[in-house]
């Protein structure tokens, strides 16, 4: 999405008669609500968003238009930089520590820094086996069971509801999230509070690997009162098995399918939470958010 | 008994082959199949209970050996044991009420007529069948390690031919008595697996309240009835179906609670704890119950019994009294479960490359497991709806002293001791 808007902003040349602030802030702003309209922000993105206005803000009046663009341009590449690739990069390195060898690691779903950790892991050489845990409609976790197995590591693949069967072997649990709130509660894809839940009864840690850009604010107690709706079509069909069609294309007023995307984990089972700035606990969040500030935060 | 016998192969391969679906229908048949092994036996005329015992017994090693996991078969093949020592204890304390008569009306009345209707019974024969009736092990045959099932009557060297014939006449009606017996009390047995729907779901009244909801995970056709039941009553509620991955029953659910015009909504299994919030009871069936009340429930359960747990929703189990099993689970992830085809889980086509052995150590680099069964802890439960009620996960062993005799609690024969 920052790629985007770089472009837009090189693309854009400021009509006569308005100043580059209100004028730019506003086309932003109408670019931000097409994305909308597609699909609900997501809490990062929004924090990214947020930044950019931010920077726009700030830009001294007297400047000029090249110069503002070029000015924001290297902002957002800056951004990228330290807040994302930089940023997966230290909490590879913490979190590399934290894997022995001979441990079983469970991850849910597909999360592009647990794969990062997964994948440096096994370069270091240590020995460890994985277990996928996936869960419908999406079933992300196949094609990084593929990439994992394609890159030579030990995969065991199950489903959500065995996660009780499979948990008594595992030593770790690493989740990644979408967003952590304000109250330590981690917002991630659904499934995850359940897993969470599980390792916790079985007292196995839990390590949720998450960027400082994403944290937020907010307070969430539960997964109802904000969340995302996905298709509800996905739910009736099942993806490659055709005996189970009782409902394709079968609607009826009693019956809802309701597709949650996100659900939040409580704090309680989250051990510990690995971001840029650190390996912190779950409680630590409001106070990253407050010390580093939101002008630091986002440089 | 060719007959019986190929009935008996007949159904110990279906059970292998994983052929019947459900424990109502797996306990059914094997009920109706020792009905037919009892109505078939021939008994003799002394210890006439021990040789049924020990002809079920056979049979029923069979039967729990083919399929260990579906806990039914062997529910049943107890619950028959105990029917027939039951049937056999009544016959004999009957026999020493009626002794007790005669002499009575003796003093007062000498009349022929009415002796003559009663069975001949002299008190040496009514000993004798007293001491043959099954007893718990004495120290004597345990030490002998003799099956204690078939404890060898004393009377028959001391017998004598002097009560050979009272004996042999009321121990043949005896022993018709016995199997008739056996036979009706089998076939309430049946009756009552075919009917423990209907007496769950009587009581659905009292556990659905108005404007509720309702979560439950896969399908059940005990939960089915249950909620059907409520909804006649003209309870409103509503019901949240988990779909219940691998096998998705809760689509099937789903569609029938909505043609029986229920407010249903289908969810993924992931979404349980999200939703759990905002649900009032979680109702559920098993597959076992386990005598220390845990439960052996279709996969997932586990996890919704804990988030049930923690947001304090009560989590109801249905469960026919032909699903409580005598025994305690030891090991039961492993030892009540079985792992269904990982086909059910990846397409072996999509993932071929995969499935290859690895490079260094020849072990293949991807194993899916795919496991039928959850165990549920009886902490977790709140309550028990059996045909007789409901009941606290602490108070499941009492009930099998209703139904099932300490002595049965392993069908193996005793192996013979070569010393």
């Amino acid at each position: 999405m920052l790629k985007a808007f770089q472009q837009a902003i090189e693309g854009y040349s400021t009509p006569c008669e308005k100043t580059l602030i209100r004028d730019l802030t506003a086309k932003i702003g109408s670019y931000v609500s097409f994305l909308i309209e597609c699909r609900p922000l997501s809490i990062s993105m929004g924090n990214a968003i947020r930044f950019l206005k931010n920077r726009i803000a700030n830009l001294p009046l007297t400047m000029s238009e090249s110069e503002a663009k070029a000015t924001l341009r290297l902002d957002i590449d800056q951004f990228i930089s330290e807040k994302i690739i930089l940023a997966d990069k230290v909490i590879v390195k913490h979190a590399v520590t934290k894997i022995r060898d001979g441990d079983v690691l469970l991850i849910y779903g597909s999360s592009s820094a647990v794969e990062m950790i997964l994948l440096h892991a096994h370069e270091l050489g240590k020995q460890f086996r994985v277990v996928v845990v996936d869960s419908r409609p999406k079933l992300e976790g196949q094609q990084l069971l593929r990439r994992l197995v394609g890159k030579g590591l030990s995969c065991t693949y199950t489903h959500i509801n065995a996660v009780s069967y499979i948990m008594h072997e595992v030593t770790r649990v690493f989740l990644g999230a979408a967003s952590v709130l304000s109250n330590g509660t981690v917002y991630s894809r659904a499934g995850t509070a359940c897993v969470a839940m599980v390792a916790h009864s079985f007292r196995v840690p839990v390590l949720v690997c998450c960027e400082a850009y994403k944290f937020h604010g907010r307070v969430q107690l539960d997964s109802i009162c904000s969340n995302e709706l996905g298709d509800p079509d996905a739910i009736s069909k099942v993806h490659g098995r055709e005996d189970i069609n009782f409902l394709v294309g079968w609607a009826s007023e009693s019956l809802q399918r309701l597709n949650l995307i996100y659900d939040t984990t409580p704090s309680d089972y989250v051990s510990m939470i690995i971001t840029d700035y650190g390996m912190v606990p779950p409680t630590s969040v409001p106070v990253i958010l407050r010390e580093y500030g939101k002008e630091q935060l986002w440089i | 008994m060719p007959d019986v016998q190929a009935l008996v192969n007949d159904f110990v391969l279906k059970l292998r082959r994983r052929k019947i679906e459900g424990s109502q229908a797996t306990a059914r048949q094997t009920a109706e199949l020792l009905r037919s092994v009892i109505s078939q036996q021939r008994v003799p005329y002394t210890n006439q209970a021990g040789a049924l015992i020990d002809a079920i017994r056979a049979v029923g090693e069979q039967l729990i050996a083919a399929n260990p996991v579906e806990l039914a078969v062997g529910n049943i093949v107890r619950r028959v044991l105990h029917i027939i020592r039951e049937e056999d204890l009544s016959l004999t304390t009957a026999a020493i009420a009626g002794l007790n008569l005669p002499s009575v009306s003796d003093d007062d009345d000498d009349d022929d007529g009415e002796r003559e209707d009663q069975p001949v019974l002299s008190a040496a024969s009514v000993a004798a069948a007293a001491r043959s009736t099954l007893r718990p092990p004495s120290l004597q045959t345990l030490l002998e390690d003799r099956p204690d099932s078939a404890a060898i009557p004393h009377t028959s060297s001391s017998g004598g031919d002097s009560e050979g014939k009272s004996k042999s006449a009321d121990k043949s009606s005896r022993s018709k008595k016995l199997k008739h017996d056996v036979i009706e009390a089998v076939n309430e047995l049946i009756q009552d697996i075919a009917t423990c729907h209907e007496q769950i779901a009587e009581q659905a009244v009292e556990h659905i309240h108005q404007n509720e909801v309702i979560l439950t995970l896969g399908s059940s056709r005990t939960v089915l009835e249950f909620l059907c039941a409520a909804k006649e009553k003209k309870r409103s509620f509503r019901v949240f179906v988990a779909e219940g991955a691998p096998r998705y029953q809760g689509h099937l659910l789903a569609k029938e609670l909505v043609t029986r015009g229920l407010q249903t909504t289908l969810i993924t299994d992931s979404a349980v704890f999200a939703m759990i919030s905002r649900v009032n009871m979680v109702i559920v069936g098993a597959h076992a119950v386990m005598a220390n009340g845990s439960v052996i429930a279709p996969v997932g359960l586990n996890m919704v019994a804990l988030a049930a747990q923690k947001h304090a929703v009560p989590f109801v189990v249905l469960a026919g009294s032909h699903k409580l099993c005598p025994l305690y689970p030891h090991n039961p992830e492993v030892l009540l479960n079985e792992l269904r085809s990982p086909s059910e889980l990846l397409d072996f086509g999509e993932f071929s490359d995969c499935l290859d052995f690895g490079t260094g150590s020849s072990s293949p680099l991807l194993h899916v497991v795919n496991p039928t069964f959850d165990c549920v802890p009886p902490k977790l439960v709140s309550l028990f709806i059996t045909d007789t009620g409901g009941h606290n996960p602490s108070y499941m062993y009492r009930l099998i002293a209703d139904y099932y005799s300490a002595d049965d609690l392993v069908v193996q024969q005793k192996p013979v001791s070569v010393n």
